[in-house]
């Protein structure tokens, strides 16, 4: 009976990543959009706009594929 | 004991079979629901990663993407394609469906020129030279 202290920390940390990991990563995206949004210009000497995300359907699908792939 | 091929490596097969061991009792915990006991410490968890290893994650992608941003345009410009740094770009960042696929203008996919027929026919104008 009982578990183990390595094991108890090693899942729950494994747990919380796995909470904070998709809320990590939508900030990161939407600080990458709003930058954009806030007049960032263009990324190149072209003048063209590179989006971090070209679509906002990337967001969730590139969510689902880190934890499934 | 007679020194065969896998005298050298027993050793670190048997040190991965432990990790391995170790790693899927600890996944099991977690996909049998018996860690949700213990919520209240993953949720300290939680706090500790934001705290102290979200600027480092984020740090260490900011990093990635501008190295490879600055290594791709410096090859290729090297190369003579200074217009291909985007599929250097294109590793390192998630899209869907093609890992290559760039939105290169703020508008609608296409930019700027004319709609239909007139798009079609873009190799009819005098600025354009015939093509295929």
């Amino acid at each position: 009976m009982g578990i183990s202290s390595m094991t108890f920390l090693c899942a729950t940390r494994l747990l919380a990543a796995w909470l904070v990991l998709p809320f990590m990563y939508v900030a990161a995206v939407g600080a990458g959009f709003l930058r954009q949004l806030s007049g960032g210009g263009p990324a190149d000497r072209r003048g063209l706009v590179r989006w971090v995300l070209p679509d906002l359907l990337d967001v969730p699908e590139t969510l689902l594929t880190s934890y499934t792939a | 004991m007679p020194i065969g091929w896998l005298s050298v490596p027993r050793d670190w097969i048997a040190t991965f079979g432990v990790i391995a061991k170790f790693a899927a009792r600890v996944v099991a915990e977690v996909f049998t629901g018996k860690v949700f006991r213990f919520f209240g410490e993953a949720l300290r968890q939680c706090g500790v990663l934001i705290l102290g290893s979200t600027m480092v994650i984020w740090g260490l992608a900011f990093i990635l993407g501008l190295q490879c941003g600055i290594e791709g345009a410096y090859f290729n410009r090297s190369v003579g394609a200074p217009a291909y740094a985007g599929v250097f770009i294109g590793m390192v960042r998630p899209t869907r469906d093609h890992a290559l696929r760039v939105r290169l203008h703020d508008e609608r996919q296409g930019g700027h020129g004319p709609r239909g027929r007139a798009r079609l026919d873009a190799d009819h104008r005098r600025d354009r030279r015939p093509r295929g």
